[in-house]
């Protein structure tokens, strides 16, 4: 019955898009509400009244956080990171998940065991060494610092992620090469890596989302407005107790549209390219 | 299982490969847990100690002091609790929906499941700005929708009890996705001419469901499992952007979704406490806890390899 193709009955269909239904409405309704909620005036949110659509709908909290706050340049500022943060990841990992997938070398056993074992330390306490480091190379409020973290914390984790993926691609093409005088560079650049292309989309989204979605770090070692990140401006709004819910819903979309945008494009690479590699370890 | 074909490579190739990610992980990986275990060695506890040269070592101290409180075993308890109930609800939803994203008679597939897995790709501060107008306990849709009809709407993120329930359908919402995802991608490489044996058999949905698709999810799920209880364990910025740890309802008493890392944010950095050391022989032991679980995961992976190759 699970996965038969045989007739189903009527109940059994009913059933399963009563299941579907329900977890589309819970899925999706947070995110509808923002949408409609951003598209209301100033005070009508604060209504004790549940009102799905807005009657007097108007794109004032979108002019104003796009005119009157520095909005778009925090988003700037969040995109740079983030999109640094990929390109660093790309550039430090691939090759060393490839080599430990392929090379042979003393001490490749134990380097692996040491860099599972270090990513089990909760990055969030790193907090204060972090900020020490940054102070060091002189890199406190400004944006390549965060790179630096965001890039670095999530090396090991990448590097197990590509391994596992480099290992389930069969070795005889770079043989081949290998034996027709390709240098190991070559054959990683050119063959390799077009192979591994679900595993590094993949790679850079989790990087792109480690610098996009980090708050904290971000609001521990930037102080200057004009160098925040999206969510360390969007959270410097608030004041005591009130919570401007307009301007944060029109905020939420501009910013969460280019990322969903992203994450559905990938979405295909996101099974096949993660469950490879973290289920293979 | 790798090739290896083509190593023994010469050592400065590797270097060339594996240099860059070495040197990041020394800085952003191994320094930070020297100089922890470093500062919990150390009196750095207390504003007026924080400045360098005010502090000594003390050696063990910390530890002593940390696992002889009875408000570290309460978090950390709570933790616990928080993330085995989240794992479950994980699994249990995001097999539902893995059945019956994989069901043969559903048609358009493809966008139920884009559907489905957008609160994934909502970032997590996003995400925590939104719940926290819907949990709004005047002007939220929540308690709207719970007085239309006419149940009690309770004050979610100022209720002790109700804060927790709140954090961790908050993160349902945002995890179930991934959940969804990798299981169906285990369903789908489940022969369908099992079932279809089974149903001759004369079995039923639950014994299949048993019987065969449990099992056979095992080597997709567990490893999912391990990890998902890794990061609940960590969780820290939806939870934190959401209720600071609060409500707390007794003073120096910790709050009723203080999770672990939130007190330990609270205890050391938040600025009332600076206890600094402290917070750093907690990181220390904490470090050894997830140690033991990631251990547990490598195992689990190791022993489930091969099953889907």
């Amino acid at each position: 019955m699970i996965g038969s193709s045989r007739q189903t009955s009527r109940v059994t269909l009913v059933l399963l898009y009563a299941i579907l239904i329900v977890a589309i409405l819970f899925a999706a309704f947070p995110i509808y509400f923002v949408a409609q909620a951003s598209l209301r005036p100033g005070q009508s949110l604060y209504s004790t009244q549940l009102q799905l659509l807005p009657n007097d709908a108007t794109l004032a909290n979108y002019r104003y956080v796009t005119t009157q706050l520095p909005l778009l340049r925090w988003i700037g500022n969040s995109l740079f990171v983030a999109g640094m943060t990929t390109i660093v990841t790309l550039v430090i990992t691939l090759s060393a998940g490839y080599a430990f997938s392929r090379f042979k070398f003393r001490g490749r056993t134990q380097m692996l065991g040491g860099m599972l074992a270090l990513q089990a330390f909760p990055g969030l306490l790193s907090l204060f060494a972090f900020y020490l480091i940054l102070l060091n190379l002189n890199l406190l409020n400004n944006l390549w610092g965060l790179v630096l973290i965001y890039a670095s914390g999530a090396t090991v984790f990448n590097i197990f992620n590509l391994k596992g993926y480099f290992d389930t691609l069969p070795a005889d093409l770079e043989e081949a090469a290998l034996i027709d005088g390709a240098t190991p560079f070559q054959a990683f650049f050119l063959i390799m890596l077009p192979l591994a292309r679900p595993a590094i989309a993949v790679t850079a989204l989790f990087g792109f989302l480690a610098g996009f979605n980090d708050y904290i770090m971000a609001q521990t070692m930037l102080f200057d407005e004009q160098l925040y990140t999206a969510p360390v401006g969007i959270f410097s709004l608030q004041d005591g107790y009130r919570t401007p819910w307009g301007w944060f819903a029109a905020s939420a979309l501009i910013v969460s549209l280019p990322v969903t945008l992203l994450f559905l494009y990938l979405q295909r690479n996101l099974v096949s390219g993660l469950a490879s590699g973290a289920v293979k370890g | 299982m790798a090739h290896k074909k083509p190593g023994g490579a010469q050592w400065w190739i590797v270097a060339a490969f594996i240099g860059p990610a070495m040197l990041a992980i020394l800085i952003v990986n191994v320094y930070p847990i020297l100089y922890n275990f470093y500062m919990s060695l150390t009196n750095r506890n207390g504003p007026r100690r924080f400045p360098e040269g005010m502090y000594e070592v003390v050696g063990f101290d910390n530890y002593i002091r940390l696992l002889t409180q009875s408000e570290f075993y309460a978090v950390f308890g709570k933790t616990v609790l928080y993330a085995v109930i989240c794992v479950f609800f994980f699994f249990v939803v995001g097999l539902s929906l893995a059945l019956v994203l994989n069901h043969p008679a559903i048609k358009g597939k493809y966008f139920w499941r884009t559907l489905l897995i957008l609160p994934w790709a909502v970032p997590t501060w996003i995400t925590a700005m939104i719940w926290r107008f819907l949990f709004h306990g005047q002007f939220g849709p929540i308690n709207q929708i719970l007085r239309s009809l006419g149940l009690p709407a309770p004050n979610w993120l100022s209720d002790s009890f109700w804060a927790f329930v709140a954090i961790t359908i908050v993160n349902i919402w945002m995890t179930f996705p991934f959940f969804m995802l990798i299981l169906l991608g285990g369903l789908q490489a489940i022969p369908t001419d099992i079932y279809e044996a089974a149903e001759m058999d004369g079995a039923s949905f639950w014994q299949g469901l048993f019987a065969i698709t449990l099992p056979l999810l095992r080597p997709v799920a567990l490893p999912a499992i391990i990890l998902s209880l890794i990061t609940t364990f960590q969780m820290f910025n939806t939870v934190w952007l959401m209720t600071r740890g609060g409500p707390r309802t007794l003073p120096g008493q910790p709050g009723a979704t203080e999770l672990l890392l939130i007190w330990a944010y609270n205890q050391g950095f938040a600025g009332q406490g600076q206890r600094f050391a402290l917070v750093s022989a907690f990181a220390i032991v904490v470090f050894f806890f997830l140690l033991g679980l990631t251990l547990l995961y490598n195992r689990v992976t190791n022993v489930t390899k091969g099953a889907y190759e």
